[in-house]
């Protein structure tokens, strides 16, 4: 149980002065997830990405990485891309690669060229890194956070200042080592259309603090069309839609409002039969999300904690 | 620690700013060399005063023999181009380049947070830029001595000559590894080009003379201390080119091991707590 967690974080918080950049943030990466990490410009995603790689140190909190709180053993099992790849622009790709490989002493030479292969660049060849473009910048930022083949890769905004095809590759690669090598996937987005096709756990952070935590199961369930209803009785409105209805697939997230998920075309009868019932109803509506409202709503000035 | 040592080689290799700031030492030393020379030419009438816009004052010197080169001596000339800092400023440019860039670009994410101790990183920078450092002095102090044989003459150059020239260049580059060490720790804590060039500069250009004055002031007071003893630069200034008194030696050891540990410890401290972005 302990170990089936990759990430695990208990209240981890950063004071930059008197700025709380990241507030008490309690998250749970578990083996094989790919968490993608939704946060507006500055609700403190990079910082807290920056103190899982050991690049800041948390003012207060803990973390445990792959069930243990060794954390400096424990991360020479992560690759991580945090903001800008770090990389020296006046050496070719091979050689930024070849620094790196020295410095984690890893012994097999042949691992720059496999790895340049593996994210695109084998042509690359003698240009050297100024001269790139900036996709091929990120992809090198890419290929440096895989050359340990690590288990946990945290990427801060990967995509960005990719172009569609270079989304795909990167989207189809990460698709790839998770399912193949079943690397876990921390990865941080604004671009929220290409992380729902990659995630399968989602972490919203806003002003500091990780509002809420949810698969996307829950995500589905939470963004799911229904007939939304405000009523004074919620028992006797639920008693009328089994018995009266025959309707089953409903809930009841709050001690007013019932959601029912079924017979949406219906929607005037329901109300009908509520109200002839003798149930006060205050609100009857169609609603539903897709996954950008729902976030979209989280993450806006307007949003309400759950 | 091994592997962060060697990675750095390999990028001292595949860098052009150790190349760029020795050649551009060389070609400092040279300068000097070439106006002293010239000097030298006019004195004793070769040329004429005033030729490339070198204009020398006093009478002119009639026997070949009180050519002001050879009064000086190649030795002593060494020891004037040092500590006139010129050496040290292009050291020093080259450890800000070396240090500060691995912030710029951003490549000190791909050292630190990777499974090794802050500490260590930092040892295996300072040890590595220590090495390369001492390499680009010793070639720089060969450069002098090449020049000085081709310009000056080995009419003085005996065993005695080579001993003073071999315990001088010994003395230097042990010093130079305190001096490395401040402009590193310098650089580490500012992470910043323009600033760390200008205060290592500063340090090199001005910190003698502003030790100079504190010794003033200590003599106005009655107080025996002397600090210009115990600053480094000042002691590489003070370092003589012959008769090497023991005390001046045992004093250069201590100065040198106390900025070595002092700058090393708190680079250390510094990296170890400071976030890197």
């Amino acid at each position: 149980m302990k170990k089936e967690y990759v990430l695990k974080t208990d209240k981890l918080t950063k004071v930059y002065g008197k700025n709380k950049v990241v507030n008490e943030v309690s998250m749970h990466v578990k083996k094989g997830d790919i968490y993608g990490f939704i946060g507006k410009n500055g609700a403190g995603k990079t910082t807290f990405m920056r103190m899982v790689s050991g690049l800041a140190s948390p003012t207060e909190g803990s973390m445990e990485l792959f069930g243990e709180k060794d954390l400096e053993v424990q991360r020479k099992r992560i690759g991580s891309l945090i903001e800008s790849p770090g990389i020296y622009p006046n050496m070719t790709a091979s050689d930024n690669l070849e620094v790196v490989r020295r410095t984690l002493g890893i012994t097999d030479r042949h691992i720059v060229e496999k790895i340049l292969e593996f994210v695109g660049l084998e042509s690359a060849g003698k240009k050297k890194v100024k001269n790139f473009s900036m996709g091929m910048k990120q992809r090198l930022g890419l290929a440096i956070s895989l050359m340990r083949n690590p288990d946990f890769l945290v990427l801060d905004e990967p995509i960005n200042g990719l172009d569609p095809s270079g989304i795909k590759e990167v989207r189809d690669l990460l698709l790839k080592l998770n399912e193949e090598r079943q690397i876990t996937i921390l990865i941080s987005s604004h671009i929220l259309g290409e992380l729902s096709k990659v995630a399968t756990k989602y972490g919203i952070i806003r002003d500091g603090v990780l509002i809420e935590e949810l698969d996307t199961m829950q995500l589905a369930e939470k963004c799911r069309r229904c007939q939304k209803i405000t009523v004074d009785d919620v028992e006797k409105a639920a008693h009328i839609l089994e018995e009266t209805l025959f309707i089953r697939s409903y809930d009841v997230p709050d001690q007013h409002i019932i959601r029912i998920f079924e017979n949406l075309e219906k929607a005037e009868k329901i109300n009908q039969a509520i109200i002839m019932g003798g149930v006060a109803m205050k609100e009857s509506c169609l609603v539903g999300q897709d996954l950008e409202g729902y976030f979209m709503e989280h993450l806006g000035d307007n949003a309400h904690q759950n | 620690m091994y592997n962060l040592i060697h990675a750095e080689f390999y990028k001292w290799k595949k860098s052009k700013s150790f190349f760029v700031c020795l050649l551009s030492a060389i070609g400092m030393i040279l300068f000097v060399y070439f106006m002293l020379k010239m000097v030298s030419e006019v004195q004793t009438g070769k040329i004429e005063n005033g030729t490339s816009g070198i204009v020398v004052s006093g009478e002119l010197l009639e026997e070949e023999n009180e050519d002001i080169l050879k009064q000086i001596g190649i030795l002593e000339l060494i020891s004037e181009i040092i500590s006139s800092g010129t050496g040290s400023i292009f050291s020093a440019i080259f450890i800000c380049i070396w240090i500060v860039s691995e912030y710029s670009h951003g490549a000190i994410k791909n050292t630190a947070g990777k499974g090794y101790l802050r500490e260590k990183v930092f040892l295996a920078k300072y040890l590595s830029t220590t090495m390369i450092i001492l390499l680009m002095n010793l070639i720089m102090f060969i450069v002098m001595l090449f020049i000085g044989f081709v310009i000056i003459g080995t009419e003085d150059v005996n065993k005695i000559f080579f001993q003073n020239f071999f315990s001088y260049v010994a003395l230097q580059l042990l010093f130079n590894i305190a001096f490395g060490g401040i402009v590193m720790t310098i650089c580490e804590c500012i992470r910043n080009m323009a600033a760390s060039i200008g205060i290592s500069i500063f340090l090199i250009s001005f910190s003698p003379i502003i030790m100079s004055g504190v010794d003033i002031l200590f003599q106005a007071l009655h107080l025996k201390l002397k600090v210009s003893d115990y600053w480094i630069i000042s002691v590489m200034n003070q370092c003589p080119t012959e008769g090497f008194a023991m005390e001046f030696i045992i004093r250069g050891i201590v100065v040198t091991v106390m900025w070595t540990v002092l700058s090393l410890v708190l680079g250390m401290i510094h990296f170890k707590k400071a976030d890197i972005k």
